[in-house]
């Protein structure tokens, strides 16, 4: 482990030298953590290749910055320094897809920010609205995404993306646990919490302080979000216990779901008896049925 | 964008989690060629970034998101805007050691061909030049190109 990390920092300080063997060895470091991460927030391979090559053109620009720039973060941990340079170059693709009204960057902001958009949110809910957090993020997403993203859009460019982000988050939240529960105010006397009722303007005329696209359909374009992010979820989920299975195990998915295999040629290819490639089959596919429910 | 079926998400999560230890070669073999490429680009559509018409400035971000362009119309003494104009470039400050320096091209396509508006060095983050206007529709036509390289430092 030591050898590895000790590897890692010696890439990332070479890269000064700015010499071809240099980019070389930076190259086989943040390959596989570069590649991961754009698997990850991509919605399709080819958009991951995409990722891949933006991310890794990012770096060779930033190169003889990266060593000046590992030494001032405080980090000790090359590695962990690539992966907060890779967030920050995939949060400016991400940016990039909005810009260009790409339709699938409300699918790939969902894949890469949901873990920490929830997590900023859980940590600023009040007990109250933690009991109904998914319903809260959810809110927050809906929002966030509205108007092909303009909230992400109002981003100047200036200063961290993610900061800029998790004020805009939290300002969404909390104003959604307001419709939701009112304004929460502390009762002195008694040490507990008093709940303001919710107020709703019937006046139309005062929304035009917000006002949207004519030609827009909100209702439908909430709903799309909300099935983008759950779909994201579930994506999520489904890579996670396929991750789990036992390798034997999701050779056998692999070859019947990606190869095409029928389950006699796959028990001739891994040794295995039919029978027990047919248990493995129903056994995990049902239980990835209920992941995906 | 038409929503996969579950055998579609399955497929892509077994092909996930298949392809995430390794990149594909030729991913690799292309981000090894980009040493001895000396050049950076930037692209910028103020459409995208311009709320609202204003005939004094403009303001947008690079498609990166790490170059901010500014550029501001000339008025003459009667308050009519004119032709000229000064462009202004800042890069975000993380970025800012990698192109001091480099001597950036600003220019946009036209039927004919480039046409550039400002060429100058970056100093300490920054680039201002005068640049001229005439012809230009910036708010709905022409996207602003630039183009950074190194070796003229002067």
């Amino acid at each position: 482990m030591g050898d590895v990390t000790d590897n890692a920092t010696d890439a990332l300080n070479t890269l000064i030298c700015d010499t071809a063997e240099a980019w070389a060895q930076f190259v086989h470091l943040a390959k596989r953590p570069v590649w991961q991460a754009s698997l990850a927030v991509a919605p399709r391979r080819a958009r991951a290749e995409e990722l891949f090559g933006h991310v890794m053109a990012r770096l060779y620009a930033d190169r003889l910055a990266l060593p000046a720039r590992f030494a001032a973060s405080g980090l000790s941990d090359a590695l962990s320094f690539l992966a907060r340079e890779i967030t920050v170059h995939t949060d400016h693709w991400l940016l990039q897809l909005f810009r260009t009204g790409a339709e699938d960057a409300a699918d790939a902001f969902a894949r890469a920010l949901y873990a920490d958009i929830k997590m900023w949110v859980q940590r600023a809910s009040t007990p109250a609205a933690r009991a109904t957090l998914d319903d809260l993020v959810q809110d927050v997403f809906a929002n966030l995404l509205a108007d092909k993203g303009r909230r992400i859009l109002a981003f100047a460019g200036v200063g961290s993306f993610r900061a800029f982000l998790r004020k805009v988050a939290l300002n969404l939240a909390a104003d959604s646990a307001r419709r939701e529960f009112g304004r929460v105010r502390a009762d002195t006397a008694a040490g507990v919490t008093n709940r303001r009722p919710r107020l709703v303007s019937l006046n139309d005329e005062q929304r035009l302080l917000d006002p949207v696209d004519p030609g827009a359909d909100p209702e439908r374009e909430i709903i799309e979000i909300e099935e983008t992010v759950a779909r994201t979820q579930r994506e999520a989920a489904l890579a996670d216990m396929l991750r789990q299975l036992p390798d034997g195990e999701r050779k056998i998915l692999e070859a019947r779901f990606l190869d095409g295999r029928k389950p006699r040629e796959i028990a001739a290819l891994t040794g295995r008896d039919v029978k027990d490639v047919y248990r493995v089959l129903e056994r995990t596919i049902a239980r990835l049925k209920q992941a995906l429910t | 964008m038409r929503k996969p079926n579950r055998l579609e998400m399955l497929r892509r999560a077994l092909e996930t989690v298949r392809d995430e230890t390794e990149p594909p070669n030729h991913l690799v073999a292309a981000a090894m060629a980009l040493h001895g490429q000396d050049t950076l680009a930037e692209r910028f559509f103020l459409l995208a970034a311009a709320s609202e018409r204003n005939d004094q400035s403009l303001l947008c971000v690079s498609q990166s998101g790490l170059w901010t362009l500014e550029i501001f119309v000339n008025k003459s003494p009667e308050g009519q805007s004119t032709d000229r104009g000064q462009v202004l470039l800042s890069v975000h400050p993380d970025h800012r050691a990698t192109y001091e320096g480099r001597r950036a091209r600003i220019f946009v396509h036209e039927a004919e061909g480039e046409r550039v508006l400002a060429e100058a060095v970056v100093r300490d983050g920054e680039l201002f030049a005068d640049i001229s206007l005439a012809g230009l529709d910036l708010h709905r036509r022409d996207a602003v190109n630039v183009v950074f390289s190194t070796g003229t430092t002067a």
